[in-house]
């Protein structure tokens, strides 16, 4: 006899009306389920309608957002038709949810105490009610309670020896206040008494994520929806948060459901994958197996487009091509078969459904239903053929900076940090938020002045340049930024802002800027045509071809390129880290890359710089930095970077937590 | 090279500029709708009163209806509709200037307090003392020195919409030079000059059309408020304050007198918030 | 919290001494002999001359200056010339009714800034938020004089349920004192209780959409527990320096609605003394009334930094 699921997710349908009336199908007919202590991934880009999903579980669609169709079963009981206040009884208590941004997601003007005191108190007054429940369901009581670790004699959770259906009234502020305690120790904030009254402003993004898991565990729920809970943490702390997550879980015997866009997480945390896309679930099976035999030319084209940190510097990778579907368009067919290289006539008309394809493996392709054997593994990235550097262009000495902060306190962003920089070489420059690798990336573009050192451009001295020095300066050095959004005015057309340029160093008669202009979007793999429009009706990766244009524009010797990548979805990275290293061999540029994610750096660079608190740490061959890191803190980095590739098949990394705490 | 990335076509109908559509939404029509009317009765006075607005006839508080006076006369005798146009016109000839005139000297100081961090904070500390002079007290101060007039007026709404428009501005230089766009720009080899004409103030400039709109309204208030006090534009010049403020000690034996200026005040400044939050609704989105 | 304060304290300084020096000149900026134009056209070369003495006119501007502030300072304002009477007796009876009325308008922003605020953002009903929504614009568009002689209109005219005008204290005679102070708490309350109702919508609207409040939300926490306990604190603070800039408008604002209603505060006696150009007493009002102001916002400023952890901790 099988166990019937805990959650049991049927042709599930999200909409939106827009702005101007219309609807906007966010997620089409996905199902699946989740048994009892079962951690699933739900992996997709921008857009596939993964965290869409999980707020429409908990009947917490924003805006005009609505489910259309479809059930949503605990334990047997429909979330969809439930009432708010039914739903506000599973809340917290039976499913609890963590999200993206810790920085945003606690309330700034209360303590961390109240945080908690919240939570607790929400589930005080209904935790009767829902132990009746519990009681209630069979199932539970006997297939879950013997392997039910909370039950067991391992007291890694320490609990205060309440059982959930004992009565907690109001007047027990002070146990409420003692269990905070013991939840903050729980998810590892050190002195926890003391700092149940400080504000989420005094703790790092890390502790509060462990808050924000300490609220989403309070009311000891059955099942964990977190919601890229690592995205905007560093990689270091992205790993401990990680960790914690699985050992608490693990201990708790709570089910996850992870959503990530991260397959190295996916591969880290999960059991289970679900494969998500244009708002359809497209595959769906165990991690080990999906992310290494993928069924759907999707899934496989993800997989070929992310980084692995084992791929050697100088080789290529494949994007996929073209951006994801229009969510307001109706689906005709595959929502991938106007990207898939794969595709036949009858995935444009006919909608795939999700059929098993093994005991474990489900994918809705239909060539894919028809081929008994998984897709080919990915072409292993192809090593490019790039000229030697030349002579060195860029020289940076010594460079310090500091930032006055409000009153005394000032902040070093750079100490003594000296580089060289050779024609038709790439610089990658790694370090976590708060190195100083943006505030490097500025003082070399000359937006902001060094406070001491030297930077050398040909030979020449060009650390504090007049104002016509400066001039020439700028159309030797450019610079590509990393939000594609901000970094593009949204009062001019495209053909304005690449123009921009050529304007400002007088290249060219104005009468010749337009074909100039044109020339430029080409090189970036744009339509001309889009020099008449606004960047507003790009997508991310496009107005990122923009800003690579506009840097172009007056041909530098020398391009910096601040987290290019960062802001843009794995299929569209892989496109636009191939254009940048085709420019720099078709152009010979110096490259400035810098990034956060070890494996994309590692791919596009000569050489590599490791930043950690405004200084170079290390520095050496792309290749033999990676593989014989030297520096304690590179050795962190490059333990904590997650690969795509499921546990079992990893070769086991020494892992040296003491290096970074957060 | 990187042929597989062809940009996507845009999506269909080029958008129009948010304004029009901002004006073209119900509550933007009845706003202007509102605002056209008054502003076309005030410019066609001289052809629409058949009165003076101070010539006198024998009959005071003619009721409405009277032949020859369709809204009445006052207590002097006078023709209220002469009396009401020719208010419109005299208050739409103060907002016109005065508000327009705050607005300049406010981005002018605005833009000096953008040139240099001690320019900021003398135009800084002048806006604080501005403002440490709430509307009508600062009126009071004015007139104090110039006695009444219409001078007087257009100065007193000048100088109250100077701190107004200039924080305004001011602050959203800061917050755009701060946005990477202007970094990029700079990088660029874009001039200084350039940088703030071309890219900041077209990004800083929507807040300023709001408040043209909402400082029209405050303008429309300032005029009333000091007919009311005695300091305005002298009688027998008849402003929409003015007819109103005449009209208070008669309010319970001839409201009729009232009612013009009531009227059309309110169809005035609602029409004018209306449109200024139509504006402000488009260009939040 | 000090630090807070002492960080505040010198620009309100400022802002005080250029009010002062403001105040002092206008009388100095009046064409022709201040004395005599103080004095009236049939006034006596004595009372001119017992004038120029009283108010220092023939030592230098710096002496008058320091003498005038340190006559503010002791209290001793002299008599009115063309009112009559001390003017420390004519500013204290002004001050008390002023203080009234503004106090008086200034609880109905705060009920009725709070019902249009929390209504508007969270009634289910659209026809409650469209009348909410209707009766804030009206409100912030249509001016004091027009709601005034429109109050007048109603509630004295038509109805006869309350006098047109005038004041009996509150303190004297509390029923009747009521009577009185509603009409005109009332005009003077609305544009104020409309920008902070929509300034209070706004805020709740915006602070339930944040990721907090989602947070919670998912956490189980209650609808009504977090509106009040989520949203509002973090909707508040801006709210009440808002509240302190009304408070001022509210005193400038006094000046027109105690002409409308013929309240016998400060503004009326500001536009007695205008009339009849007692310089000394205008200018008095004037430091006074500046004085409040800026003591309003510099409160109001300790109280956003009390509401609100992060400014303390800048």
């Amino acid at each position: 006899m099988t166990t019937p699921p805990l959650l049991e997710v049927q042709g599930l349908d999200v909409e939106f009306t827009t702005p101007d009336g219309g609807g906007l199908h966010a997620v089409r007919d996905v199902s699946f389920t989740l048994r009892r202590g079962e951690t699933l991934a739900v992996v997709g880009e921008s857009g596939s309608g993964k965290s869409t999903t999980a707020l429409a579980l908990l009947g917490m669609l924003p805006g005009t957002g609505r489910i259309s169709g479809g059930s949503v079963r605990l334990d047997g009981e429909d979330l969809v038709t439930a009432g708010e206040d039914r739903l506000r009884a599973v809340r917290g208590v039976r499913i609890g949810m963590i999200f993206q941004d810790p920085m945003t997601a606690l309330n700034p003007v209360l303590t961390i105490g109240r945080h908690l005191d919240e939570v607790l108190r929400a589930h005080a007054g209904r935790d009767r009610a829902a132990g009746r429940d519990k009681a209630s369901r069979g199932d539970k009581a006997t297939a879950g309670d013997s392997a039910d670790p909370r039950t067991g004699g391992d007291s890694a959770v320490p609990r205060s020896g309440r059982d959930k259906t004992a009565p907690r009234t109001g007047r027990d502020r002070a146990a409420r206040r003692a269990r905070a305690v013991e939840l903050l120790h729980l998810v590892g904030i050190p002195e926890p008494e003391r700092r149940l009254d400080d504000h989420p402003h005094q703790f790092s993004g890390g502790q509060r994520q462990r808050i924000l898991i300490a609220m989403a565990l309070a009311g000891e729920p059955d099942i964990l929806l977190a919601d890229e809970p690592t995205t905007a943490l560093d990689a270091t702390v992205q790993d401990q948060i990680l960790t914690l997550l699985g050992e608490l879980t693990r201990t708790t015997g709570t089910a996850v459901v992870l959503i990530t866009h991260n397959m190295g997480v996916v591969a880290r945390a999960c059991e289970r994958v679900l494969v998500m896309y244009g708002g359809t679930v497209v595959e769906d099976g165990p991690t080990a197996e999906v992310l290494t035999r993928p069924r759907h030319p999707y899934t496989a084209g993800l997989l070929a487009a992310v980084l692995r940190l084992s791929a050697p510097s100088g080789t290529r990778l494949v994007g996929i091509p073209g951006t994801p579907p229009d969510l307001r368009l109706p689906l005709a067919g595959c929502a991938f078969a106007a990207r898939c290289a794969l595709a036949e006539d009858r995935c444009h008309t006919a909608l795939p459904p999700l059929v098993a394809l093994t005991d474990t493996v489900r994918a809705a392709c239909l060539p894919a239903a028809e081929r008994a054997e998984p897709l080919p593994p990915p072409v292993p990235p192809t090593p490019l053929d790039r000229p030697a550097p030349g002579a060195v262009v860029l020289t940076a000495e010594g460079i310090r900076k500091t930032y006055k902060g409000r009153g005394r306190r000032s902040f070093t962003a750079l100490d003594d940090v000296s580089l060289s920089l050779a024609a038709g070489e790439t610089l990658g420059i790694v370090g976590e938020s708060g190195s100083g690798k943006s505030t490097l990336a500025r003082v070399l573009a000359h937006a902001h002045p060094a406070d001491a050192g030297r930077i050398l451009l040909d030979g020449r001295d060009v650390t504090r340049p007049g104002r016509a020095e400066l001039h020439s300066v700028r159309r030797r050095v450019q610079m590509v930024f990393q939000d594609p959004y901000a970094s593009l005015n949204p009062r001019m057309t495209v053909g304005e802002i690449v123009a921009e340029p050529l304007r400002a160093f007088r290249v060219g008669a104005p009468e010749e800027r337009p074909a100039r202009v044109a020339e430029l979007l080409r090189l970036v793999g744009l339509d001309p045509a889009a020099a008449d429009r606004h960047p507003r009706s790009f997508s991310g990766g496009q107005r990122q071809r923009i800003g690579i244009a506009r840097a172009l524009a007056p041909e530098p010797a020398v391009l910096i390129c601040d987290e290019p990548v960062s802001a843009l979805d794995v299929s569209v990275q892989a496109q636009i880290v191939g254009l940048l290293t085709d420019l720099q061999r078709d152009l010979g540029l110096a490259l400035v890359f810098i990034a956060h994610d070890l494996a994309v750096v590692r791919q596009v660079s000569h050489r590599i710089a490791v930043m950690h608190g405004g200084r170079i740490v290390e520095t050496g061959g792309a290749d033999e930095l990676c593989e014989r890191p030297r520096d304690p803190y590179t050795r962190a980095l490059l333990a904590a970077a997650p690969d795509p590739v499921p546990v079992a098949a990893r070769p086991s990394v020494a892992r040296t937590p003491e290096a970074v705490s957060v | 090279m990187t042929a597989q990335t062809a940009a996507h076509p845009p999506l269909a109908r080029k958008p129009r500029h948010p304004y029009r559509a901002a004006l073209a939404t119900v509550r933007g029509r009845t706003g202007l709708t509102l605002v056209g009317l008054v502003v076309l009765a005030g410019l066609l006075a001289p052809l629409l009163a058949g009165h003076g607005p101070t010539d006198q006839s024998g009959l005071a508080l003619a009721p409405p209806g009277t032949p020859g006076h369709p809204l009445g006369t006052d207590d002097l005798g006078r023709d209220l509709l002469a009396r009401l146009l020719h208010g419109i016109r005299a208050d739409l000839g103060i907002i016109a200037v005065a508000v327009p005139l705050g607005a300049v000297l406010g981005c002018l100081f605005a833009l000096a307090a953008a040139a240099h961090p001690i320019a900021d904070t003398v135009v800084q500390r002048t806006f604080d003392l501005i403002l440490a002079f709430p509307g009508l007290i600062l009126a009071l101060a004015v007139t104090a020195v110039l006695g009444p007039g219409r001078l007087p007026v257009i100065l007193v709404i000048a100088l109250a919409e100077i701190p107004v428009f200039g924080r305004l501005l001011r602050t959203g230089i800061l917050v755009q030079s701060g946005r990477e766009y202007v970094t990029a720009a700079r990088v660029g080899g874009t001039s200084g000059r350039r940088i703030l004409t071309r890219h900041i103030l077209p990004n800083a400039a929507d807040p300023l059309v709001v408040q043209i709109a909402v400082s029209l309204t405050v303008a429309v208030f300032i005029e009333g408020a000091m007919s009311f006090l005695g300091v305005g534009v002298r009688p027998p010049e008849p402003t929409l304050g003015a007819v109103l403020s005449q009209s208070m000690p008669y309010l319970a034996q001839a409201p009729h007198f009232a009612a013009g200026p009531l009227v059309t005040v309110t169809a005035l400044v609602l029409g004018l918030s209306l449109t200024a939050e139509a504006l402000n609704r488009e260009i939040r989105r | 919290m000090r630090g807070y304060l002492l960080r505040r304290l010198p620009s309100a300084l400022l802002v005080l001494l250029v009010a002062s020096f403001v105040a002092f000149a206008l009388l100095r900026l009046v064409p022709g002999d201040p004395a005599a134009v103080l004095a009236g056209p049939d006034a006596s070369p004595e009372t001119e001359a017992a004038i120029r003495t009283r108010l220092g006119l023939d030592a230098p501007l710096h002496t008058q200056y320091l003498q005038w502030i340190g006559d503010l300072l002791t209290g001793d304002l002299g008599p009115s010339y063309a009112i009559g009477g001390q003017t420390a007796d004519l500013i204290a009876d002004g001050l008390g009714a002023t203080v009234e009325l503004t106090l008086g308008a200034l609880l109905f922003v705060v009920v009725l800034g709070a019902a249009f605020g929390i209504l508007g953002a969270t009634s289910r009903n659209r026809w409650v938020r469209g009348t909410v929504r209707a009766l804030t614009t009206a409100a912030l568009a249509v001016p004091p004089f027009v709601t005034g002689v429109l109050l007048v209109l109603l509630f004295a005219v038509l109805l006869g349920a309350l006098p047109p005008g005038g004041r009996v204290p509150l303190l004297t005679a509390p029923d009747l004192g009521v009577q009185y102070l509603l009409l005109p708490a009332l005009c003077l309350a609305l544009p104020s209780a409309a920008v902070l109702g929509r300034y209070l919508k706004d805020g709740i609207e915006r602070a339930l959409a944040e990721d907090y409040v989602r947070t919670a939300t998912a956490a189980g926490v209650a609808p009504r527990r977090l509106l009040w306990r989520h949203a509002l604190p973090n909707a508040l603070p801006p709210v009440v320096t808002l509240l302190g800039m009304q408070t001022g408008h509210l005193l400038g604002g006094a000046v027109l609605v105690e002409a409308i209603f013929a309240w016998p505060g400060l503004g009326q006696l500001a536009e007695q003394a205008l009339v009849r150009r007692d310089y000394p007493v205008v200018q008095d009002l004037l430091l006074l009334l500046v004085t409040v102001f800026v003591l309003v916002q510099l409160l109001t400023d300790l109280v956003h930094a009390r509401l609100d952890p992060r400014i303390r901790w800048e």
